[in-house]
């Protein structure tokens, strides 16, 4: 082994370690970090040496570290001489065979290229891999990696870091040798304090600074220390960093070394890391043999050693008092600071404490100078930060960013946004320890200060995004756990404050939180933040703090209401579908009642329930899907077809009879108090059907002469038949329920009158006012709003629609009117401005307009409606959008571009949205709120007027209609609560209302094995023709069968409690 | 080496203070009472129980007095609304973690833990109490410690470590599970090092440490002279040690000469025997009637 004393030696091992990276036969190298190796790196390694083996071929096989996108895992970089490397991913070890192949015929399999690099800045050096490969992409056009840049991470994954040549081969150990042949100690401090590299930590103190501290102490002794003992949950930033190239670390500490006086060097990593651990070893044993650590370093006459030293796996040791506490024998328990160790560390002497990836950036910053390293970053926080991407998101794996980067561009432009059909909440950064920043704060620039003031912190680097899936005050429980857990114990604050948030929080997630508890946490919080005596309690209170500021109606949710939207707090949810329901129907209930072949049984758990389940059957957005834990084994169960057979078997049948004699024997005994209701859409029949059942006297007021609001004048014919929904009313009738038809409340009817003839009022008035696009030409005949055109469909008035027909939007009303409009023979074109994945409507909805022959035109903005000579429609001007930036909805905001279209067309609908009217609310004293809805206290329903109380769309706005049933249910149960006081009883009113069941509780030893079962919808061609039911309801057969596949995630509870 | 004296402000007064003293010792010497519970003079200052936290004006920030070297130039406040607030939330916290039933202690209306409680106005507390279920250790002859008391202000393990030397005590497991253990996780009754010279039990401020033969409210103790007895200690030794030009490493950076305030005044003289701390060879396994000697008449009941 040569040890290399001057710089000829020095020169020689240079190009000996080029000649590895280049050499004049193929090299393979394979990704052998711990991710690689978990997704089976290792097997392939050994296919790839037995392939190579067995063909003779010469070709280099090596392994290097982790290149950053795990979620490509293994990756394999290949190059053949003169050619750019290239990046496979995703490669298996049953691909060896092939790759080896590829390498003769210089085709690489397709399927696998991921990417290629023609050059490589190592910062320290450069290295030209060749040209070409024009159809692959450069690995910095690949979203995942455009815009970062590689300073810590500059070496890994492309060299091997168990070699010191290669490492040497990329410019490694110039910075030291440069340091120590000038031998001008000050002048190396001073260049690291102008590039005001700050400690990668967390705390980012200023490192140029800590060093001057140590290298100003006067003591025979000084240590350096290295702390790779990295504990966040999720993060593994310092893993890959040593793993990939563990030089780069030893480089940077041997400097530290020299230029601080230093003679001891202590790397104190984690137990839990041993691949890092062997490579660290062996990278301090290469760097003794070849003079570059031990006695008479590079022949200078300096002398420096580095140890390692395995920590025990606690968080806290992550603190530098309790680190150098573990390092002397004691427990890892803090100390108050002062002293700093820079005056009395480890051992009582002064001792350096830095990150590993501080300890990378030194090399850099030694060969390129403060100034460069500057020009990265921002101005306060320079330079780049590696980030352990990770969570609900597309693309994860190590990001090394530049400080400052907005938050967004890590989630929608190197992640890729949310992962298929979800949103992006909320973000977590800085490990167990950081902060949730909400989605309206996503273009917080992420640096040090910009995190701390939205209460969060840059902690090590940890970056976990989260979805709707994820309940926020689960997440501060789970994070608290942690802290709890790991909290040394020493300080009362962190020791007992963590354990009372930990107990507050898990009565909050187990629904026995109180309104107390909040207050409590939140003081808790900022106790324990502002008196703990180390970081890890004055930073373990941040996720609950942060949660409570951006998230608190979710900390609400869980306290008034019982609920948990994300479904995540077991004990708030009987079953992820029941949850997931607006009206939160039992559904394993009533799938397990029909399974014992109790049809009525059934239909009455549904219809106490839900009180239109036959209509909801048809049309309902049916959420629950999204949730059935059988997705996760074939396809979900099809619920609202199954709720929707039970009605229509009931209500198609003479059963029905003796099925209202029987809800109507539930009621409660009649109170004598009156209520009226202002409509009667979905929200409205709701609250008047439990406001009956509870046994008060209940008075529908409707504008028009029928019931049913949108259900009868929106939804077309074909999906909604009048007829299931006439017997969905015969039954709300049938328990009691009054109607009074023709009378506008607010105008027919003052709402004073109202409120001295009834005890209490319900508005659940719709949306019927079309939001009105403001375009040139909308004056124009021919152009309609979409609801008052779906209202006179209904009422089988003649609109003259023409033959061709343009529909702005991308909503239900939208699909409705076009499919309503191919009825009437006409050809039809929707026109939307995003993409079809981003259309509200029910995606059933979209996908039976297209096979029914409508035209979709997407990435289309209206622009004007031209009109003929007569004022009459004559074609649309549209303005193609293309998809820009990322939105608050979490869709991409369409961005108009130069691009016109022309479509000739004869009428225009304008479905872009629904309003309400609601002048009379602000004449009779009712708060309204400033986008236009009725303001009520979120749990009781009541708004600004005694007496009075709102829900539905009316304080939603628009919405679809199990939502808007919800509200309806929702408020019917709070006005009685209300209206009737405490109960006395013990048992409350609103419970009485359902009886007790008799079902199994056994959970199915066998579920069904068959496939999921759809309903049947008439064939497009014949379906177009006519205004008949498009969709017919499964049999009973088939509904039996769907009840069957069933998995009974309701017997959960029980089971855990055995 | 003679201590630079710098000015400071303590809750607006301008006073001075020798560098080296902490807030707390600086506040001291001019008579401020700071609230403590795990300090105690003479040992050397942890910052555990964070009741002596103060505001730095012009700042944010808090800090505890017992630990921070008071710096010149510093204005300290140490009283406030906030800090009121958090310091009844550590004894709130300190109460509902362990069982803290004065009616049924020993120390009651002698204990450090109440005291403090009382004279911050703590009424009643707002979180659950824990109601963990602890043991309490009878095996030594004559000291008990009961867990359910304690405060784990470690006021008990620096005593036996600086002052007596013996190394007894320590604190096992951690976060909420951290216990008081003797020696290796023993039986106290089997801690071979305990001198059984009961500067532990002097030290404790609550109840949990305890000589045997006690009952409700009898437990009176003395932590001053342990107090003063560390400190002497720890000034001779400094100055034995000084005369071969070293200087004592131990942590407590105590100014020599400055005054010795009580932290907490009380109504009883010592009725320690000075033979019975520190300077007493190893007295494990007296015998009741030389221990009662030894305590004085205050603790004679009958038998
Ligand atoms: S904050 Fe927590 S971990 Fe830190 S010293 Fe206090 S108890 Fe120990
Ligand atoms: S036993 Fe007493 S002195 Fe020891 S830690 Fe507990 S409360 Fe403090
Ligand atoms: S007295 Fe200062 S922290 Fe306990």
């Amino acid at each position: 082994m040569p040890r290399i004393l001057d710089i000829g030696t020095f020169n020689a091992v240079r190009e000996s370690g080029l000649a590895k990276l280049l050499p004049a036969i193929p090299r393979i190298a394979v990704g052998m970090g711990t991710c690689g190796r978990g997704n089976g790196a290792e097997e392939l390694y050994h296919a790839l040496n037995e392939s190579i083996q067995r063909s003779g071929m010469d070709v280099l096989l090596t392994g290097v570290g982790c290149f950053g996108s795990c979620f490509q895992e293994p990756l394999v970089s290949i190059r053949l001489p003169g050619h750019p490397l290239l990046v496979l991913r995703h490669v298996q070890a049953n691909d060896a065979a092939r790759i080896l192949e590829s390498l003769s015929t210089q085709t690489m399999p397709a399927d696998l290229v991921y990417c290629k690099i023609e050059e490589w800045d190592h910062i320290t050096g450069y290295v030209r891999y060749g040209q070409g490969y024009p159809d692959v992409p450069p690995w910095n056009a690949i979203p995942f990696f455009k815009g970062q840049k590689k300073i810590v991470l500059r070496n890994c994954g492309l060299i091997n870091p168990s070699d010191i040549e290669e490492y040497i081969g990329v410019g490694g150990y110039q910075a030291l040798y440069k340091v120590l042949i000038d031998g001008r100690k000050e002048s190396v401090i001073e260049q690291i304090k102008a590039s005001r590299l700050r400690g990668r930590g967390g705390a980012g103190f200023l490192t140029g600074n800590k060093w001057d501290f140590l290298a100003k102490a006067k003591a025979d002794i000084k240590y350096i220390i290295c702390n790779a003992d990295e504990g966040d949950p999720g993060a593994y930033m310092n893993r890959n960093e040593i793993e990939g190239d563990p030089h780069s670390l030893l480089e940077g500490m041997i400097i530290g070394g020299y230029v601080m006086g230093a003679t001891e060097g202590i790397i104190y990593v984690r137990a839990e890391y041993p691949l890092a651990v062997r490579r660290l070893n062996r990278a301090i044993e290469q760097a003794r043999e070849y003079g570059l650590l031990g006695t008479n370093i590079l022949d200078r006459g300096f002398n420096f050693n580095i140890q390692l030293v395995q920590g025990a796996g606690a968080f806290v040791c992550g603190e530098e008092t309790a680190l150098i506490a573990s390092l002397e024998g004691f427990a890892g328990r803090p100390h108050p600071r002062p002293p700093f160790p820079a005056e009395k560390g480890l051992w009582g002497k002064p001792t350096n404490i830095n990150n590993v990836e501080t300890w990378c950036n030194i090399a850099p910053i030694v060969s390129r100078g403060p100034a460069w390293f500057a020009e990265t970053g921002s101005v306060k926080s320079p330079g780049t930060k590696v980030f352990s991407l990770v969570g609900k998101i597309q693309n994860t794996g190590l990001v090394e960013m530049p400080l400052g980067t907005p938050l967004k561009s890590f989630i929608y432009d190197i992640g890729e946004g949310a992962i298929a059909g979800r949103r992006v909440k909320a973000v977590q950064t800085g490990g167990p320890s950081g902060g949730c920043i909400p989605l309206e704060m996503l273009d917080t620039p992420v640096d040090y200060e910009s995190l701390a003031q939205i209460g969060s912190i840059m902690g090590s680097g940890g970056m976990v995004v989260m979805d709707e899936d994820n309940c926020m005050v689960d997440v501060a429980r789970y994070f608290i756990e942690f802290t709890h857990s790991e909290s040394c114990g020493k300080c009362v604050p962190c020791r007992v404050g963590l354990n009372k948030a930990l107990r507050i929080l898990n009565a909050i997630t187990e629904g026995s939180g109180s309104a107390e508890h909040l207050g409590l946490l939140d003081e808790l919080g900022r106790m324990i933040r502002e008196c703990s005596l180390c970081g890890l309690g004055q930073t373990a209170p941040n996720p609950v703090l942060t949660t409570i500021r951006h998230f608190r109606e979710e900390y609400e949710d869980h306290i008034v209401a019982h609920r948990c939207r994300a479904g995540v707090c077991q004990e708030l949810a009987l079953s992820p579908c029941e949850n997931s329901c607006p009206l939160r129907m039992n559904i394993p209930r009533f799938l397990e009642l029909y399974q014992e072949g109790r049809l009525e049984d059934a239909f009455e758990s549904v219809i106490l329930d839900n009180p239109l389940p036959a209509s909801t059957g048809r049309v309902c957005q049916h959420p629950c899907d999204n949730r059935c834990r059988r997705q996760s084994f074939d396809e979900v169960v099809n619920m609202r077809e199954v709720h929707r057979f039970l009605a229509d078997a009931i209500y198609q049948s003479d059963l029905f009879e003796p099925m209202l004699e029987r809800i109507r024997a539930l009621k409660l005994a009649s109170t004598g108090r009156k209520v009226a209701v202002a409509g009667s859409g979905p929200t409205g029949l709701t609250a008047a059907f439990y406001l009956a059942m509870l046994g008060h006297d209940v008075t529908i007021y409707e504008e028009r002469g029928e019931a049913g609001g949108m259900l009868r004048f929106a939804i077309p014919e074909y999906r909604l038949p009048k007829s299931v929904l006439r017997r969905e009313l015969d039954l709300i009738e049938g328990i009691g329920v009054k109607m009074q038809f023709n009378t506008r409340v607010g105008f027919d009817l003052p709402l004073n009158d109202l409120a001295s003839s009834f005890d209490a009022v319900f508005l659940s008035i719709g949306t019927w006012k079309e939001s009105w696009l403001y375009l040139p030409g909308t004056e124009l005949k021919g152009v309609y709003p979409a609801l008052p055109f779906l209202e006179s469909v209904a009422r089988h008035e003649k609109v003259a629609m023409g033959s061709r027909v343009a529909i702005i939007g991308g909503g239900n009303a939208a699909i409705d009117s076009a499919r309503s409009v191919l009825r009437m023979g006409a050809n039809v074109t929707i026109l939307y401005r995003r993409e079809r994945k981003d259309m509200p409507a029910i995606d059933e909805e979209i996908q039976a307009a297209e096979d029914e022959g409508v035209r979709f035109v997407f990435l289309a903005a209206p622009h004007r409606i031209l009109g003929g000579a007569d004022g009459n429609v004559k074609a649309i001007e549209i303005v193609k959008t293309r998809l820009g930036e990322y939105d608050k909805s979490g869709r991409k905001r369409p961005i108009p571009t130069d691009e016109v279209q022309r479509f000739e067309c004869d009428s225009v609908i304008l479905a872009v949205g629904e309003t309400f009217d609601l002048d009379f609310c602000r004449a009779s004293g009712l708060e309204l709120k400033e986008e236009g809805t009725i303001a009520v206290d979120r749990f009781s329903f009541e708004t600004s007027r005694a007496g009075f109380y709102a829900g539905g769309d009316v304080i939603t706005g628009a919405s679809n209609m199990s939502n808007a049933m919800s509200g309806g249910k929702q408020a019917a149960r709070k006005i009685d609560e209300r209206l009737m006081g405490p109960s006395l009883s013990g048992d409350a009113r609103w419970d009485q209302l359902f009886p007790e069941f008799e079902y199994s509780r056994q959970a199915p030893g066998e579920p069904s094995l068959s496939r999921r079962h759809t309903a049947h919808s008439v064939p497009a061609e014949v379906r177009v023709r006519s205004q008949e039911e498009v969709v017919a309801g499964l049999d009973p057969e088939e509904a039996l069968e769907e009840c069957r596949r069933c998995l009974r995630c309701d017997l959960r509870a029980a089971v855990n409690t055995h | 080496m003679p201590n630079k004296t710098i000015s400071v402000r303590i809750d607006g007064e301008l006073v001075t203070a020798q560098e080296g003293q902490t807030i707390l010792e600086a506040a001291h010497a001019h008579g401020k009472q700071i609230p403590t519970l795990c300090y105690l003079k003479g040992l050397s200052a942890v910052g555990a129980c964070r009741v002596c936290m103060v505001e730095l004006a012009g700042t944010d920030r808090l800090l505890p007095a017992c630990t921070t070297p008071i710096q010149d130039g510093m204005s300290i406040k140490t009283a406030s609304e906030k800090l009121t607030l958090y310091r009844r939330m550590a004894v709130e916290l300190l109460l509902v973690e362990r069982n803290h039933i004065c009616s049924a202690c020993v120390s009651n209306g002698h204990c450090e833990l109440q005291s403090m409680a009382q004279s911050l106005g703590i009424t009643h507390v707002r979180y659950s109490y824990n109601n963990p279920h602890l043991p309490v250790d009878m095996t030594h002859p004559r000291f008990v410690l009961d867990h359910n008391r304690c405060i784990l202000c470690t006021r008990c393990v620096r005593v036996c470590a600086e002052v007596e030397g013996a190394n007894v005590w320590e604190v096992a497991s951690r976060g909420i599970y951290s216990r008081i253990v003797s020696d290796l996780k023993d039986d106290w009754g089997q801690a071979r090092n305990c001198t059984g010279c009961g500067k532990c039990i002097q030290a404790c401020p609550t109840g949990a440490l305890a000589e045997k033969g006690f009952s409700v409210m009898e437990m009176v103790k003395q932590s001053d002279s342990v107090s003063r007895l560390a400190a002497q200690r720890t000034h001779q030794a400094n100055g034995a040690l000084e005369r071969f030009g070293m200087c004592l490493q131990a942590r407590p950076e105590q100014a020599p000469g400055a005054a010795v305030p009580r932290p907490f005044p009380r109504s009883q003289s010592s009725r320690m025997c000075s033979g019975l701390v520190g300077l007493h060879p190893p007295d494990r396994g007296l015998s009741r009637r030389h221990r009662r000697k030894l305590s004085g008449p205050l603790t004679s009941r009958p038998s």
